[in-house]
């Protein structure tokens, strides 16, 4: 059945790797995907999706040509009760049977300094793709057996009417906020 | 002892009736519409959330009443006002359980929905969510909202009860 495809999270674009990067893969082992809606101010909803997996290249020495891609189960997505799971997957909003995944690509990353990154991608959601950006910042840095990890955080909006998803208006606010956390190889260990 | 029961007596004691009976209705209402229909199954159950607050804050003010006016005497015979009595206290308890239950049932339920009071005023949470305490709290509170039912309506039994036998329903205002 479906695998999925698509929501996003960090770094590159593109042709063939810098001369010293580093290319990895990455699963919800790694971090985790999360979002979450208002409700016009009357309590906010937050939720999740249980199994996406990446491909990731890295080169610590320019990680602003780093490019990612990624894809998401849409049918793993998780919220605290079954209900609302179930309705997360229905036709009116992430409508798994016909659009079972989620992807980012993630094409351009400017540096703001040291830990702030800007990537700007392509997510494709419910079969529309719309441009998005997100905000990168790297939280930590540091080396492990094998190498060197870096602990995320990435944010974003996005709006999910763009996408089609339009149902329940009067009761669910339009921005969704992303919110991924992750802890990503940027050298050494298994990559190539 | 007062000769008779007080307006204020008479009238919180009519509203809870009310109260009660329309929070029992929107709880079979709220819990059986869809979760599809989201915005009315919230605002249903915000209104029974408001309406079990109202019953406690009537509950506590026929206490205060009661303690400060006290009551008229019975006219029943001494055992018969012995059971009366029980059930009247047991009917006051059960009217500052089964609203604090569900407070704290919906304190602890999976979605992080606020108690609203009146839709309007935010109240503060009790409890930390947390499922498994959930899964004990909601049976708790519908048995209690059950019992408070069962005991209101041979509460009102007996009162019409006694009524035809004679002794006019004292808290209906009559003679």
């Amino acid at each position: 059945m479906a695998r999925l495809i698509a929501l996003a999270v960090l770094l590159l674009a593109a042709t063939s790797p810098p001369a010293a990067a580093g290319v990895y893969d990455f699963t919800q082992r790694h971090g985790a995907i999360g979002f979450k809606i208002g409700h016009f101010g009357l309590f906010t909803s937050e939720g999740g999706f249980e199994r996406f997996s990446g491909h990731l290249v890295v080169d610590p020495a320019r990680l602003e040509e780093t490019r990612v891609e990624v894809t998401i189960d849409a049918a793993s997505v998780a919220i605290a009760v079954p209900e609302a799971a179930a309705m997360l997957r229905a036709p009116d909003y992430f409508d798994v049977d016909r659009h079972p995944g989620i992807s980012f690509r993630g094409t351009a990353v400017e540096r703001r300094d040291d830990t702030h990154f800007h990537m700007r991608g392509q997510l494709r959601l419910r079969g529309v793709t719309r441009e998005q950006t997100l905000e990168i910042t790297v939280v930590d840095r540091h080396a492990d057996g094998a190498g060197e990890v870096a602990d995320v955080v990435v944010a974003g909006e996005l709006s999910r009417g763009a996408f089609g998803m339009v149902a329940d208006r009067s009761f669910i606010e339009d921005t969704v906020t992303l919110r991924i956390l992750m802890r990503i190889r940027i050298a050494g260990g298994n990559g190539g | 002892m007062a000769a008779e029961w007080r307006p204020a007596q008479r009238w919180l004691h009519w509203v809870t009736a009310v109260l009660v009976t329309a929070g029992f209705a929107l709880a079979w209402v709220m819990t059986a519409i869809p979760f599809r229909q989201l915005a009315l199954k919230f605002w249903l159950y915000q209104a029974h959330k408001s309406i079990g607050v109202l019953v406690l804050l009537a509950v506590v003010a026929r206490l205060v009443l009661l303690a400060r006016h006290g009551r008229p005497p019975s006219a029943l015979t001494a055992r018969a006002a012995r059971w009366a009595a029980v059930g009247h206290w047991a009917l006051y308890a059960l009217l500052l359980i089964v609203p604090v239950l569900g407070y704290l049932t919906a304190d602890t339920a999976a979605l992080p929905i606020p108690t609203l009071f009146l839709g309007l005023l935010k109240l503060p949470p009790l409890l930390e969510r947390d499922p498994a305490r959930f899964a004990v709290l909601v049976v708790l509170h519908r048995a209690a909202a059950v019992a408070l039912v069962g005991l209101a309506l041979g509460h009102a039994g007996m009162a019409l009860r006694h009524r035809t036998a004679g002794w006019f329903g004292r808290i209906g205002g009559g003679r």
